[in-house]
C-alpha cells in the first residue's frame, strides 16, 4: 500500500528537479546581471552585495556609442520588416498554392517542404547579395528571412486555409469581386488566427537569429541584438556583469511575447512541427 | 520549461559556458557540495561535445515536450479504458501511450536531426569548436572557412551538409511516414 505516498515522492522529486534545471539558469543571470564586476568574475550563485542591475544596464547601453540601441533599433527594424513581408507573401502564395490543384502547384509545394529541410547555401548567397547591391543591408536580411520563413509559413496558411470553404469565394466572385478583392477582402480577414500565430513565431525566430546576421550582416553599424551578444563575449572578457547584463535585455521581448500569446506560440509551433 | 524554446541560442550558450566553468562554475560545486569531482565539461575532449548536447537538449525539451502532449492527447479514450482493466500506470505507458504517440516521436526525431545537424549558435558560443577541433560540426567548419577566406572551401562544407541532410533526412521522412498510424 505504499504506493500512493510513493507516487507523491517521485512527483515531488521530478518537480524539485525541473525546477533547478529550469529556473536556476534564468536566476543566474539575472543575479550577475545585478552584481559589481569583480563579484561576478568569482560566478557565484548568491545574491549580490549591492543590486547595481540599473548602473549595468546603463552601462551596457553606453558602451561603445550605444552599439546596444542601434542594434536592438536595427533588430527592431528587421523584425517588423522581415514579419510583414512574410506575411503578405506567405498569406497569397497559400491562398494559390491551397484554391488551384495544378502540376506547377505541386512543383510548388514539393519545393517549400524542401525548403524546410535543406540548409540554405550561404556563400552563393552572399554573391547573389552583392550583385544586387543588398549585401549588408537591412533590406537584404530581410529577404533572406522571409525566403527562410517562408515554407514554415505557408504550410501553416495553407492548413488553415482548408477550413475556410470554397463557398465563399464563389459567392465572393458571383458578386463580381475581382481575384484580389476576393483575397483582401474575404480570405484574408478570415486567416487572423494563424497570421497572429505566425507574426508571433515568426518574430521570435528572426530576432533570436544569430547565423544569417553573422553572414549577411558584418559591421557593428549593422550589428543585431544577437551579434552584441557575441561581440561582447570576446570584449569583455572580464566584465561579465555587462555581459550578463546584454543578455538580460536580450531576453525581456522573447519574455513580453511568451507571457502575452502563450497560447498562440505553442500551437503555432506544434502545427508547424507535426506537418513538417 | 517551454520559455528556453525562446530565449536566443547565443544568451543560452553564453549563461551555460558560465555555469560549466571548470573551476568556478555552479554546476561543478554543487556536484563538489555532494562530493563528487565535477569534471572539465567543455574543456576535456571526450566530454566537451556531450556537454553542449546536454544544453541543446535542455532548450528544445520543451517544444518536444509539447509536441508530445498534442500526440498523447489525441489518442481516443477508449484505449486508456481498456487498458484500465487491465494494468496499472506502467502498463498505461508502455502500451497505450508508447505505440500510439509514434507520430509525434517520429516528428520529434526528425525535428532534432534536422536542427543538429544544422547546429552552430550554440557551438560557437561554447567551444568554438574547441578543444582542438573536438567539438567541431559541419556548420562550425563552414564558418572557419569562411572567415579565413576561403570561400570555396565554405560552399564545399555547405554542399556536404546539404547532401548530407538530404541523404539523411528524405530516407528517414519516408521510413517514418510508411510506419505512421491512424488514430
Amino acid at each position: 500500500m505504499s504506493r500512493r505516498p510513493r507516487d507523491a515522492i517521485v512527483g515531488l522529486v521530478a518537480l524539485l528537479m525541473a525546477i533547478v534545471l529550469f529556473v536556476v539558469p534564468f536566476v543566474f543571470m539575472l543575479l550577475m546581471a545585478a552584481k559589481e564586476q569583480v563579484e561576478a568574475g568569482l560566478f557565484r550563485f548568491s545574491l549580490p552585495a549591492e543590486w547595481r542591475l540599473l548602473e549595468n544596464i546603463g552601462e551596457v547601453l553606453d558602451t561603445r556609442n550605444g552599439l546596444v540601441v542601434t542594434a536592438f533599433r536595427n533588430s527592431m527594424l528587421l523584425t517588423v520588416g522581415s514579419v510583414t513581408l512574410l506575411v503578405l507573401v506567405a498569406t497569397m502564395v497559400a491562398f494559390v498554392l491551397q484554391r488551384r490543384r495544378d502540376r506547377v502547384g505541386s512543383l510548388v509545394a514539393a519545393l517549400l517542404l524542401a525548403g524546410l529541410i535543406l540548409p540554405p547555401a550561404l556563400v552563393p548567397t552572399i554573391y547573389v547579395l552583392q550583385w544586387t547591391g543588398l549585401y549588408k543591408t537591412i533590406l537584404g536580411l530581410v529577404l533572406v528571412e522571409v525566403a527562410l520563413i517562408l515554407p514554415f509559413a505557408v504550410i501553416i496558411f495553407r492548413t488553415f486555409m482548408t477550413a475556410i470553404p470554397r463557398e465563399l469565394d464563389e459567392a465572393a466572385i458571383i458578386d463580381g469581386a475581382s481575384p484580389w478583392t476576393l483575397f483582401s477582402k474575404v480570405i484574408f480577414p478570415l486567416l487572423r488566427p494563424a497570421i497572429i500565430t505566425v507574426i508571433v513565431v515568426a518574430s521570435v525566430a528572426v530576432y533570436n537569429d544569430f547565423v544569417n546576421p553573422l553572414y549577411f550582416l558584418p559591421g557593428t553599424a549593422n550589428a543585431t541584438v544577437q551579434l552584441t551578444l557575441f561581440e561582447f563575449q570576446s570584449q569583455f572578457n572580464s566584465r561579465w556583469n555587462l555581459l550578463f547584463a546584454d543578455v538580460l535585455l536580450i531576453t525581456i521581448p522573447p519574455l513580453i511575447l511568451f507571457i502575452f500569446f502563450q497560447r498562440q506560440i505553442v500551437s503555432g509551433m506544434t502545427a508547424g512541427a507535426v506537418k513538417g | 520549461m517551454f520559455f528556453p524554446v525562446l530565449v536566443s541560442t547565443v544568451a543560452v550558450g553564453i549563461t551555460f559556458a558560465v555555469l560549466m566553468h571548470p573551476s568556478k562554475g555552479i554546476i561543478n560545486e554543487a556536484l563538489e557540495a555532494i562530493g563528487i569531482d565535477g569534471p572539465q565539461w567543455l574543456t576535456d575532449p571526450s566530454i566537451a561535445l556531450l556537454s553542449v548536447a546536454f544544453v541543446d537538449i535542455w532548450k528544445g525539451v520543451g517544444i518536444a515536450l509539447v509536441i508530445f502532449i498534442a500526440g498523447i492527447m489525441s489518442i481516443p479514450e477508449q484505449y486508456f479504458d481498456a487498458v484500465k482493466l487491465e494494468g496499472g500506470a506502467w502498463a498505461r505507458f508502455r502500451h497505450v501511450i508508447v505505440p500510439l504517440s509514434r507520430n509525434a516521436t517520429f516528428t520529434v526525431i526528425l525535428l532534432s536531426f534536422i536542427g543538429g545537424l544544422r547546429t552552430f549558435d550554440l557551438i560557437w558560443t561554447m567551444t568554438r569548436g574547441g578543444p582542438g577541433f573536438t567539438t567541431d560540426v559541419i556548420t562550425s567548419t563552414i564558418y572557419k572557412q569562411y572567415q579565413a577566406g576561403f570561400y570555396g572551401l565554405s560552399t564545399a562544407g555547405n554542399v556536404i551538409l546539404f547532401f548530407g541532410v538530404m541523404l539523411l533526412v528524405y530516407p528517414m521522412m519516408r521510413f517514418f511516414s510508411r510506419r505512421e498510424i491512424e488514430l
